[in-house]
């Protein structure tokens, strides 16, 4: 009996194997290229995908975990008790894909390198802001000299009896985080110095803030990952091919092949054919795939909670010159938003739950202030604004002392083109702050309530949005690195990505009394923005975890109350992969798939 | 006819100037923080990230400026870097057009002599089932998106049946490619194979090839069966048509050597401008089929503003358009002796 079960068992082994295409290799259909094979150049998740499965990082996340990390190139680490300095042991016997052997003068060359080179919208300004307490090198370099700032980044980064010495300017947990980071990724000194790029001396600047193709590691790569780069046929293909001398066993996968597809149904198609194992589904798309999943043709992973959220943000004062300048009564006002009243109206006109089941398929859920769940910081017991209209009418009839009732005003929502979801959100706000005009109108106010909803391309958007143009717009945020200062400094901060876009600092005179902090004193700053800037600043020096995780509590505390945004919401992922598929786990901090760990069978 | 073509050759430079001219400003138009916006993949993190790059890529000189200095490029060879096809303009357009060239030639097989003859059929079964069937079937290839129809024969003929793949080639190609297995000398698969001695590339690449073929095909099979039936109707009704059949000649000698040639001339001249049409790239075939051509990469060049890249294909274009007009008039000439290029 046994004999006959085990043969059956090892004939449909047989089968189930023959059934599998190119069992050792993997194929993932993208919808868009790379950028750029450099580690400090590249700045989006294709580039990353590829990278931190050629390259490696000092230390590396610990499987699903993303506050846990595990030596990589780094055999051990230690902190110094003021959490500046990190001291790193590097591990030996380790060669890269074309043999050189790594060392810590690779390791410190890496690390400068990136310092120094820092392109304009590139990644390295998170590695400059613990190490040197500025956002990019130039602002550095203006401020000491070329040879100054050089200095300070060998100061940062050095070697002390054969180990990496890596000193903050400040205690900055997140650190470890960053280095994580395929922007972090070690490369061959000997092999880069040949190639033509920076030589090591303080003669940094030509190899400064380079085009993409001006980077002598554009296109080529040599690391000590467990891939090696096979070939780049930009808008086609990227193949890599299995390190065999990989420090650790050597990968399940033979070979592993990134293909660019753009178009959906042909990605879809090539799925269903077995050519792909994994393909990129666009949230639109995800119904036609679940006939696959329930006929066990592809196996399903999610929801899952995104490291990503999107945001409608309030612009507190449009700048003069712009198209979108809100109106009170018919004449410009362009702090019309300033208006606290009027914030909060928004917020509670919007019906958050039909917005996420309606736009969202049901997969996002709403966050109170700017850290999402699952970070340091969240707070799951922040109040948020849930949709009232009866709450809505009266913030409106308490905006600018009853004038914007009666008189009526009129803003512009933007949202860039093409993009349905947040179009979705804009309308909605449109119907139901347009739905008091009917209740103000039988007050005998006639003035109307006007809200515009207006499409901008890609780039008109982006631009209009870095010059303060845009009264209230929607755009998302992918995370860094998961870390809450990666969420408080774009959305808070003085100089982040969209507070830039905000203008807080037009609320003056503000009384501040901590909640959660309560070792804060209550004090007035002058602006709204003074405020912001302080705390955020706090958190991210404060080594104590639990007084930083108050302190950030008391951030999306103050997110909420001054109601800075409307419908923030973070975002549940779906992968979608062949039955065959194995070995994969989510970590919200890997940009892609990390091969290594995949197999099929 | 040489002074002719001299002169049309001679007009080739003088429409590259007006059409680079036009597309800079068009440009031009655009200011430059939005311009640079296409460089940062995301908002951008830090706050002086647009400025730098601005200044990075010269998006603030005067037009002029950045116009002469792509010119005084372009006369010493180089087209300056494709932002899309990440790599040199000039390389991007070496790279894509072989791939284009091979679907447009052959493409071009089917849809001339299907088309042609399907025209042929048609008149000769004026008003008969024959006509009728013919003129549907191409009508509806006609009249349907080539969006729907080439991804219902990706769905059918890849997904469903596993017949046909879609891309260029088969990954084991290659990798038999990046192995140093197979070299590459025109970059066109079905020739470099046969220079190769590879039969089996060779039948992977037309196995490749069938889909867009076919799609491409049947969009432009009512287009030539419709002239060339209204021409064929015509030229049947012609005297000498009817003095041949009158001489006893058979009807098939009648109608494909008296009728046939003389119902070509302005047939020929579709023909022509479907070749040009087929070698400046056709964005939606090669994005269903996922294959890497010129109109695909020219269609994403244009919607990032990838303005380099967008001057290297109109460059091209215009000696394609120049060049592919003056094939057609020379074979109009050939075809109809009477005409005489001047």
């Amino acid at each position: 009996m046994w004999p006959k079960v085990l043969a059956l068992a090892v004939m449909m082994g047989v089968i189930g194997w023959a059934q599998i295409p190119s069992p050792d290799t993997y194929i993932e259909a993208w919808i868009g290229d790379m950028q750029s094979l450099d580690p400090a150049w590249h700045y989006d998740t294709a580039s990353a995908t590829v990278i931190f499965n050629v390259y490696e990082t000092l230390v590396f996340y610990d499987g699903e975990h993303i506050d846990k990390f595990v030596p990589m190139l780094a055999k051990s680490w230690e902190v110094s008790e003021d959490g500046r300095v990190f001291t790193f042991v590097i591990r030996e016997g380790v060669k890269f894909h074309e043999g050189g052997d790594l060392t810590p003068e690779d390791v410190v060359y890496s690390l400068r390198r990136a310092l120094l080179q820092d392109r304009a919208g590139g990644p390295i300004h998170m590695l400059l802001e613990p190490l040197l307490d500025v956002y990019s090198i130039a602002e550095l370099a203006e401020k000491v000299g070329d040879e100054g700032a050089y200095n300070m980044v060998c100061e940062a980064v050095k070697l002390v009896d054969g180990k990496v010495v890596i000193t903050l300017a400040f205690p900055f947990p997140p650190f470890i985080q960053i280095l994580a980071g395929s922007w972090c990724s070690i490369i061959d000194m000997e092999w880069a110095m040949a190639l033509g790029d920076w030589d090591g001396t303080a003669n940094w600047r030509p190899w400064h803030d380079p085009k993409a193709e001006h980077s002598k590691l554009f296109n080529v790569a040599n690391g000590t990952g467990p891939f090696k780069l096979e070939k780049w046929v930009p808008g086609e293909y990227v193949s890599l091919v299995r390190n065999e001398n990989y420090w650790r066993k050597p990968a399940k996968l033979a070979r592993v092949v990134f293909k660019i597809v753009p178009e959906w149904g042909t990605r879809l198609a090539m799925f269903e054919a077995g050519d792909a194992d994994v393909i990129a589904v666009p949230r639109a798309y995800v119904a036609a795939m679940d006939p696959l999943v329930a006929a066990g043709k592809a196996k399903m992973h999610g929801p899952l909670p995104g490291a990503i959220a999107q945001t409608g943000f309030f612009n507190f004062r449009v700048v003069e010159g712009s198209p979108f300048i809100p109106q009170l009564g018919g004449v410009d006002k362009p702090d019309l938003l300033a208006d606290i009243h009027l914030r909060r109206a928004f917020n509670y006109a919007m019906d958050l739950d039909v917005y996420i089941r309606e736009a969202w398929l049901g997969e996002a859920w709403p966050v109170g202030g700017p850290v999402i769940k699952g970070r340091l910081g969240h707070n799951p017991d922040q109040p948020i604004y849930l949709f009232d209209l009866e709450k809505a009418e009266q913030e409106l009839r308490l905006a600018w002392g009853g004038e914007a009732w009666k008189k009526g005003f009129k803003v512009v929502i933007t949202y860039n083109t093409g993009n349905v979801m947040r179009k979705f959100a804009a309308e909605m706000l449109e119907m139901n702050i347009e739905y008091f005009n009917e209740i103000r109108a039988k007050e005998g106010y006639t003035a109307p309530i006007v809200i515009e909803v207006r499409d901008l391309p890609w780039p008109t958007y982006l631009a209009m949005m870095d010059d303060k143009q845009l009264a209230i717009f929607f755009v998302g945020w992918l995370e860094d690195y998961a870390h809450p200062h990666n969420w408080v400094h774009p959305y808070m901060f003085r100089t982040g990505a969209f507070a830039i876009g905000q203008s807080f600092s037009v609320i003056e005179n503000v009384y501040f009394e901590p909640v959660h902090a309560k070792w804060l004193p209550a004090k007035t700053y002058a602006t709204l923005q003074d405020l912001f800037d302080e705390l955020v600043i706090l958190a991210k020096k404060e080594p104590d975890l639990k007084k930083a995780e108050l302190l950030y509590f008391e951030l999306n505390r103050l997110a909420v109350d001054y109601a800075i945004n409307v419908a923030h919401i973070q975002l549940l992922v779906r992968r979608y992969e062949q039955p065959w598929v194995q070995g994969w786990f989510y970590n919200p901090a890997y940009p892609g798939t990390y091969c290594y760990v995949i197999w099929k069978g | 006819m040489w002074a002719y073509i001299v002169r049309r050759l001679l007009l080739l430079p003088l429409l590259i100037f007006l059409v680079t001219l036009f597309v800079f400003g068009m440009y031009s138009l655009l200011p430059p923080k939005m311009r640079a916006s296409l460089y940062v993949q995301d908002v951008p993190k830090t706050s002086d990230a647009m400025q730098r790059i601005i200044e990075k890529y010269g998006l603030d000189q005067p037009i002029h400026i950045q116009y002469v200095r792509w010119m005084g490029n372009l006369l010493r060879g180089d087209l300056g870097w494709s932002r899309t096809a990440q790599r040199p303009v000039l390389e991007a357009l070496a790279h894509y057009f072989p791939a284009t060239v091979e679907l447009a030639l052959w493409a071009i097989i089917p849809v001339i002599f299907v088309g042609i003859w399907l025209g042929i059929l048609s008149a000769i079964h004026h008003n008969r089932t024959l006509d009728h069937t013919t003129r549907v079937f191409a009508l509806v290839g006609w009249s349907f998106p080539s969006y729907v129809y080439g991804l219902l024969l990706v769905m059918v003929f890849y997904a469903w049946l596993r017949w046909l793949p879609v891309g260029r080639v088969s990954d084991w190609v290659l990798r038999l490619e990046a192995a140093g297995g197979f070299r590459i000398y025109t970059g066109m698969y079905t020739i470099d194979a046969i220079l190769n001695g590879r039969a089996d590339v060779l039948a992977n690449a037309l196995r490749h090839l069938v889909m867009p073929i076919f799609t491409l095909a049947y969009i432009q099979w009512a287009l030539l069966l419709r002239i060339t039936r209204s021409s064929m109707l015509e030229t049947l009704r012609q005297e000498y048509v009817m003095t041949a059949r009158s001489k006893g000649l058979s009807e098939r000698v009648v109608v494909y050597k008296h009728a046939a040639r003389n119902a070509m001339i302005p047939v020929a001249t579709v023909a022509g401008l479907l070749l040009i049409g087929l070698l400046n790239g056709v964005v939606i075939t090669e994005t269903i089929f996922n294959y890497p051509g010129l109109g695909r990469w020219a269609a994403t060049a244009a919607t990032q503003l990838d303005t380099l890249g967008v001057l290297g294909f109109a460059l091209l274009n215009c000696g394609l358009l120049v060049l592919g007009n003056l094939f057609v008039d020379i074979l109009y000439a050939i075809i109809d002796p009477r005409i005489r290029l001047e």
